[in-house]
């Protein structure tokens, strides 16, 4: 893995093209908070409500856009958005019912923030930290080489065109479409080959009567005809499978881009927030030649935002501090992201003070989270430090305090599938592990059979099949799941095993058959199924039939559960 | 049309006659093929695939009994209505199918208070015996947004909430 140290000074330039791109994606916040804040709005009409998920997400969507405004110097958007967080604050602790004046208070806040958005949007190169004087046409070509290098060599690159992410949303599906269409063809392909053979038996039989010769000749000849037909389709059908490969390929690969491309963003971030506290780090990256999708980076940024505020409000020491503690002066944010399989692993650190325990004790006795007598193990101390409104900072300021910081990393990475952990110590500070998976729409998954019904596991996470009873792969693994168990259905004489891994973890499935990999293409099961957290979407067979793709997470996480439960095979109850 | 007049699909299910707006009415889909889904909600019969999407299929029968109806096994749903729905700030476009056993058309109806022992099903709004609509008897009116919300209401607890899932 490359390391690049804090090589790059962060300059004017890189401020100005920073801001652009946040004035280009403060639209998507606006619209987040929005949208949430209608959502909560809706459920303050219910007779018995209680703050709940809706004010968590409106809490969540403020806070982004405030880091994200902070991050880039936009002081007034992030004050703003902070004062609606108190009255969020206000409302979820009690101090506030969310009466009609309340709302209307809200909806006037929202309306101010909105003018100060749309004012930023209209006057971009207000607040810009004025750039040494520069001949214009330097300065733009400076600029554009600045550009060029913190969007990953995808944008303004000779010869090179921008396009809209959704376009390529578009294609993909598109392409989708093409595999479904393709895969139809296949069946239908398989079809025609068996009435060629029901031909071939006929004239056989047609053979066998002297008097059918001349039927019998033009049998040959249709059946003939038939096979060239047959032949010169499946020729073509092939070509269309390497064609719509080659289109799926393409069309992935240019919605790549480097990591670097946040980690660009990020030294911002520190910058501002170094500012703002009078704290002093130094930022390490790694794995930033690594290339991903921009929709799952777009989706990182946030988190890793809070997480670089996170450290230095909370976790990186004053420099005083450190020097008596015999540290550096400087502290270290260090973030590597590497690939392994269809795995990606993103571990972020500091070198700071680490979570006081009993700081964070007592604040979960005065919240009422914690008995008195009770003792704070590393297990409760790190699901403390995700929930909602923990925080061991006494008052919120626009750099932390909300105790939303981490809830946003935690409900980011869930969302995409993955997993966070983190491990603190006290004095040589904190350490985040997060992985999930690679998931694309089009992707090469094994089909298997339980209770006579055909389901899907993405081929990535399969690492090898064998018929077996459930006894033997309970014995042949750490865990083991019996999806006929979990999903209730009757007893099968077949059985079979399928070896699978959920990040550096494996474990075993057991089915009824397995029926082998085919390319699927993955569309969302929809708001009532899509609730079912077994499944990861649902494909579409060639005959027209809707199939569930299992999420491998949640079996992983079933078999966890299980295990911890002291049974060996998971039960339906679970 | 008066505001407690409005146009309803009226359609037949479990022996009762059923409205829903017409304006949330997609399409109706005959002969499809419906795939059973393990541990879902009592009303949810399955995915049917809509032009290649898959659709969640509801059976408003499995409200009007006394007990829940069983599980389908595999098999082809003759006729089904798919509604669209938004439900601002929460959700946005988001279809859903309902089996009918017989589709009777469009009709106006009168939105009247429910009187039977179905107004205790949370997305009955009314029933309607007269109206604009003489050749029925009585006809129960759906809301769709709140049959989309008691469906979701309806879905089992999983035991993966810790985990995020």
């Amino acid at each position: 893995m490359s390391r690049s140290g804090d090589k790059h000074s962060y300059g004017p330039d890189d401020a100005r093209v920073l801001r652009a791109l946040f004035l280009e994606e403060v639209g998507n916040y606006l619209d987040r908070i929005l949208q949430a804040a209608e959502g909560f709005v809706h459920s303050t009409s219910h007779p018995d409500f209680v703050p709940g998920e809706e004010l968590d997400a409106l809490f969540r969507a403020l806070h982004t856009l405030k880091g994200a405004a902070g991050s880039v110097g936009h002081g007034a958007i992030a004050q703003a958005t902070h004062d609606l967080e108190d009255l969020c604050a206000d409302i979820r602790h009690g101090r506030l019912t969310p009466t009609p004046g309340i709302i209307e208070r809200m909806e006037d806040e929202l309306g101010a923030l909105r003018a100060l958005v749309e004012g930023a949007r209209s006057r971009p190169s207000s607040g810009v930290p004025p750039v040494a004087a520069t001949a214009p046409s330097l300065l733009v070509d400076r600029r554009k080489e600045n550009e060029r290098r913190l969007v990953g060599d995808r944008r303004g690159q000779d010869g090179a065109v921008q396009v809209e992410s959704s376009h390529l949303d578009r294609m993909l599906e598109h392409v989708g479409d093409l595999v479904v269409l393709r895969t139809r063809m296949e069946r239908a392909l398989g079809r025609l080959q068996g009435v060629r053979s029901q031909l071939t038996e006929l004239k056989s039989e047609f053979d066998r009567l002297p008097e059918a010769a001349a039927l019998s000749k033009r049998l040959a000849e249709a059946t003939l005809e038939l096979n060239d037909n047959l032949r010169d389709t499946l020729s073509e059908t092939e070509s269309l499978r390497v064609t719509t490969e080659g289109l799926n390929n393409t069309v992935r690969h240019a919605r790549l881009m480097r990591v670097d491309w946040i980690f660009h963003r990020l030294r911002a971030v520190l910058h501002e927030a170094e500012k703002a506290t009078g704290k002093k780090a130094q930022l390490i990256t790694g794995g930033g030649n690594l290339e991903l999708d921009r929709t799952l980076l777009e989706k990182l940024f946030p988190p890793l935002l809070h997480l670089v505020r996170n450290a230095i409000a909370h976790g990186v020491e004053f420099p005083e501090m450190r020097r008596q503690a015999g540290k550096p002066e400087t502290g270290r944010i260090e973030i590597l992201a590497r690939l392994d399989g269809d795995f990606v692993f993103l571990t972020f650190s500091d070198d700071g003070a680490g979570v006081d325990r009993e700081r964070a004790r007592r604040t979960l006795i005065d919240q009422g989270r914690l008995a008195a007598d009770e003792t704070l193990d590393d297990e409760r101390l790190v699901a403390a430090l995700f929930e909602v409104g923990f925080s061991t900072r006494e008052t919120a300021d626009t750099m932390a305090g909300r105790g939303m910081g981490l809830d946003i990393v935690r409900t980011t990475v869930h969302s995409l599938g993955g997993e966070v952990n983190c491990e603190t110590a006290r004095g040589r500070g904190t350490r985040f592990d997060m992985s999930f998976p690679l998931t694309t729409a089009i992707t090469e998954a094994l089909l298997f059979k339980v209770g006579g019904q055909v389901y899907a596991l993405p081929q990535s996470h399969v690492l090898g099949t064998s018929p077996g009873s459930p006894e033997a792969a309970a014995a042949s693994t750490e865990a083991a799941l019996d999806l006929r168990i979990l999903f209730g259905t009757t007893a099968s004489i077949d059985s079979a095993t399928i070896a699978a891994r959920w990040g550096n973890r494996t474990f075993s499935i057991v089915c009824d058959r397995v029926i082998g990999p085919r390319t699927i293409v993955i569309r969302p099961s929809g708001a009532i199924i899509g609730r079912i957290p077994y499944f990861a979407g649902t494909t579409v067979s060639g005959s027209g039939k809707a199939q569930l793709v299992l999420n491998t997470r949640a079996l992983f996480e079933l078999t966890r559960l299980a295990k911890k439960a002291g049974t060996a095979q998971t039960s339906a109850t679970l | 049309m008066d505001d407690e007049t409005r146009r309803y699909m009226v359609f037949e299910r479990a022996g009762r006659t059923c409205a829903v707006p017409a304006d949330r009415v997609a399409e109706v889909a005959v002969n499809l093929h419906v795939t059973p889904v393990p541990l879902t909600g009592f009303a949810v019969k399955g995915l049917v695939p809509i032009h290649g999407h898959p659709v969640a299929l509801v059976d408003l029968a499995a409200w009007f009994s006394e007990s829940p109806s069983p599980a389908i096994a595999e098999e082809i749903v003759a006729q089904m209505i798919v509604l669209h729905i938004d439900i601002p700030g929460i959700v946005s476009a988001i279809r859903f199918a309902l089996i009918v056993d017989r589709v009777i058309g469009y009709r106006s109806i009168d939105r009247m208070a429910a009187s039977s022992h179905v107004s205790q099903i949370p997305f009955v709004i009314g029933s309607s015996a007269v109206g604009t609509a003489p050749d029925l008897n009585s006809v129960i009116q759906i809301d769709p947004n709140r049959l989309f919300m008691t469906t979701l209401a309806s879905m089992p607890a999983y035991p993966l909430a810790s985990t995020g899932l």
